[in-house]
């Protein structure tokens, strides 16, 4: 920057938002995972269906001593693999097949509807969390019911991919360094309380013909590491706690 | 007021208690103390003071604003700096009105802001104007607008109604319609 | 049982030593980065690139961005003048926000705003802004504040965990203080170099060095010009302005001591934000920061661009005379907006002169037959009868 500037410049996604708020309010480090899903209707089975994973927002951070969030790239590298192959593995199990969302680059207006779509994903994902799942006040007008939907504009990623759903995933996860673990101890023995790492994330899966959202579930916990498969594996495993089989 | 969900509006709902909404029911309904509308369908609401906000789904998806006899030299909106230097004046012409609540949502974080279709129309009766908009959030998320107004006994009286363009903003446009159709001074 | 001896020790400890919290040394000097030069994986580097690219990924279909290709094309080719075999290694956007600034993240990253745009007098100007941002990255100054911080937050957090202990909690604020202070004086140090290489760039590429002051001069006039307090120096990430202008203005003398010619490019700025200048200045108007963009106004545009609008918005004791006055002048050139027009016709409407307010409504409505406000206009036009 050229000059002092005390305006917020970069605007943190809507989600990001909602669950860091949600990681300041909580104290625990318990896994807690909360599962909506359509109430109205049958829940379609994923059997036979192609479920397009839209871009993963993942990124893992190390805490350092004095409890600043440091990004990794090669552990969100690594994560990165490890969350879409242990997604592989629980669609296969559900006979299901999984997609990697490409942006059509060489199409610019195509492109740019893909991400109006995933934008606005954000902001209704960000509703479900602020009014359904407790973080703000409740809506009277969506008590009782889960109905929230992209609208019909999903119809272009149903026919730009063949598939049946869309699948969004995001994850701030933050794990303690040696110096902050060794800090903690030091901070216990004198009886002060300092934080370790958080594990915090979101997944929804949308019906690609209605632009319904047929299921949504957060995760936040103090364990959980997705820097290894199969610790990883059983992340994603409580992320997809009620996932439509 | 659509913006981005920032950091900072919501540690504010969080800190504030957050607004409670109550159900306002499809039946005919007072509008602070000059009219009364007939929603078609129940809306969620939160007041405060001039100011009444309805929304279905979320105020970010898509929400109904009503202002309440704003009073000559009275800030468009409570809040920050930027806000208190937006003022009504009773000698405003629609077309300075319109350019109020445009730099308002702009204030909001509103982007590439366009008016379209500025026209007189009755606002229960009374001469008003009308006009539509549409925007972009600095998350690059479009929106659509249609703001309804008047000044009565030298008040401004305002109903915005925005939306994300992509389903949400049409999922209530006629109902929108109808509301402002049925404006019945009290 | 809480360990208080050794506590109290070390608090006094931290408390003699001046330079705990505050560490005078900046980290280990980095050397340049390297044109094509991408960090490994592993590296602090790398994590602060992924940072950025996510911010960057959001900012390419921000609502903000000006994607113009002209506009776009012509502020590329004054960074690539700049930054040589840099250039493939930098992208660029331009925001829409009337603020004067430029950024430029360690992924290469340049954010150019519309407000700079506004500001600058000619391409020697925002070359030198564009140099300064070249410089941060050319240096990494991100990635050493970056480790500056948080060696220092990593000192803090044993203070402040040894001072909860002992129960001794105000001394953390002090520590916390001294420290931020430490921070905020490296980054100024940064700040120093990047106006330094800024300054060389330019001086390369044969722009006149004395447009490097100049820049800061004018952005003085306006901040003087208006009523908000300075923020304070102790805090401040940038040296003062009044110090850049003194520093530049002496290496500008030494620099152009052999009389070679150098080049200003002021026609070649203005006519790639000449577009703009509509869209730039109601943007500016929008903040209603009257007296600096008053500053502003007198300072760029002879032929009295804005100042119609200026006086309209700000509507105090005499401004709608001002304002007529300033649209009529407007109308003397050519490139006047449409929409001065309808201004006029508004105000005259006020002011009670129907004749001239009349023609000045249809004037509007002959220029612009399918204006968006045109059915309001044209009921204007029935009041009036």
């Amino acid at each position: 920057m050229v000059i002092d500037f005390d305006r917020v410049k970069l605007m943190p996604r809507p989600i990001l938002c909602c669950l860091l708020l949600l990681s300041v309010a909580t104290a625990t480090g318990c896994a807690q995972t909360k599962t909506l899903t359509r109430s109205e209707g049958n829940r379609p089975p994923l059997a036979g269906a192609r479920v397009l994973l839209m871009p993963a927002d993942i990124e893992l951070y190390e805490l350092t001593v004095g409890g600043l969030p440091e990004p990794k790239a090669d552990w969100t590298a690594s994560a990165r693999i490890h969350v879409a192959a242990a997604l592989r593995e629980e669609l296969t199990q559900r006979k299901a097949a999984l997609i990697f969302y490409q942006p059509p680059r060489s199409d610019p207006p195509k492109e740019y509807a893909h991400t109006q779509l995933v934008k606005l994903h954000d902001v209704v994902g960000g509703a479900i969390l602020t009014h359904q799942m407790g973080m703000g006040p409740s809506l009277p007008t969506k008590e009782g019911a889960f109905d929230w939907s992209l609208g019909q504009g999903t119809a272009v990623l149903r026919e730009d991919f063949g598939a049946d759903y869309g699948l969004f995933l995001f994850v701030r996860d933050s794990y303690a360094g040696a110096g902050r673990t060794a800090m903690m101890a030091l901070a216990a023995a004198g009886g002060v309380v300092v934080p370790g790492g958080r594990q915090i994330g979101f997944a929804s899966l949308v019906d690609l013909k209605s632009g319904n959202i047929l299921w949504f579930n957060w995760l936040m916990s103090g364990t959980g590491d997705l820097r290894d498969a199969e610790p990883a594996r059983s992340t994603v495993r409580s992320l997809l706690a009620d996932f439509p089989s | 007021m659509p913006r981005p969900a920032t950091y900072a509006l919501l540690l504010a709902l969080l800190l504030s208690g957050c607004a409670t909404y109550s159900l306002v029911e499809p039946k005919r309904t007072p509008i602070g103390d000059l009219y009364t509308v007939e929603p078609q369908i129940p809306w969620s609401a939160a007041k405060s003071g001039k100011y009444e906000i309805w929304t279905v789904d979320g105020r970010l998806l898509q929400q109904l604003q009503f202002v309440n006899g704003l009073e000559d030299g009275e800030p468009m909106f409570k809040g920050n700096e930027q806000y208190k230097k937006q003022v009504f004046r009773k000698s405003m012409p629609a077309s300075d009105i319109m350019e109020l609540v445009v730099d308002g949502l702009a204030s909001d974080g509103a982007q590439k802001l366009a008016t379209r279709n500025l026209k007189p129309a009755p606002f229960g009766g009374q001469p008003g104007f009308r006009f539509e908009a549409n925007f972009v959030t600095k998350d690059g998320l479009e929106y659509e607008g249609l703001v309804v107004g008047a000044i009565i006994k030298d008040k401004l009286y305002l109903i915005k109604y925005t939306g994300t363009r992509a389903h949400y903003h049409p999922k209530h446009k006629e109902h929108v319609e109808r509301l402002i159709e049925s404006i019945r001074m009290q | 049982m809480k360990p208080v001896a050794p506590a109290a020790a070390l608090i006094v400890v931290f408390l003699a030593c001046a330079s705990c919290a505050a560490p005078k040394s900046s980290p280990d000097a980095l050397p340049d980065i390297k044109p094509g030069q991408r960090p490994s994986l592993q590296s602090d580097e790398a994590g602060l690139w992924m940072q950025m690219d996510r911010v960057e990924a959001g900012l390419r279909t921000s609502g903000q961005i000006v994607a113009d290709a002209r506009l776009n094309a012509y502020v590329r080719e004054v960074v690539c003048r700049l930054a040589g075999p840099y250039c493939a290694d930098i992208r660029i956007y331009i925001v829409e926000t009337p603020y004067f600034n430029a950024s430029m993240a360690p992924n290469g990253t340049m954010q150019v705003w519309t407000g700079l745009l506004l500001r600058a007098q000619n391409e020697a100007q925002l070359a030198y802004v564009l140099g300064h941002e070249i410089g941060h990255f050319q240096r990494r100054h991100s990635l050493q504040i970056w480790r500056d911080i948080r060696s220092k937050s990593d000192s803090l957090v044993f203070f402040r965990v040894l001072t909860a202990a002992a129960g001794a909690g105000f001394v953390g604020d002090l520590a916390q203080l001294a420290a931020l202070a430490s921070i905020y004086a490296f980054s100024r140090d940064n700040e120093r170099e990047a106006d330094d290489v800024g300054f060389e760039l330019i001086a390369k590429a044969g722009y006149n060095p004395h447009e490097a002051a100049r820049i800061w001069e004018g952005l003085l006039k306006e901040q003087a010009a208006s009523p908000k307090g300075k923020p304070s120096i102790f805090f401040a990430t940038h040296p003062s302005t009044e110090e850049r202008i003194a520093t530049l203005k002496t290496r500008a003398q030494q620099a152009t001591a052999g009389g070679q010619p150098v080049t200003v490019g002021k026609e070649r700025l203005l006519a790639a934000v000449h577009p703009f200048r509509s869209l730039l200045l109601r943007d500016e108007l929008r903040r209603r920061e009257f007296a600096e963009t008053q500053a502003l106004l007198d300072r760029l545009f002879e032929n009295g661009a804005g100042l119609g609008e200026l006086h309209r918005l700000r509507a105090k004791q005499g401004d709608e005379q001002k304002a007529v006055a300033a649209y009529d002048k407007a109308l003397e050139f050519d490139d006047a907006p449409v929409d001065v027009h309808r201004a006029l016709g508004l105000l005259l409407s006020r002011a009670g002169d129907k004749a001239k307010a009349r023609s000045a409504y249809e004037r509007y409505l002959q220029l612009k037959p399918d204006a968006e406000d045109r059915e309001m206009v044209r009921s204007y036009l029935r009041q009036l009868e």
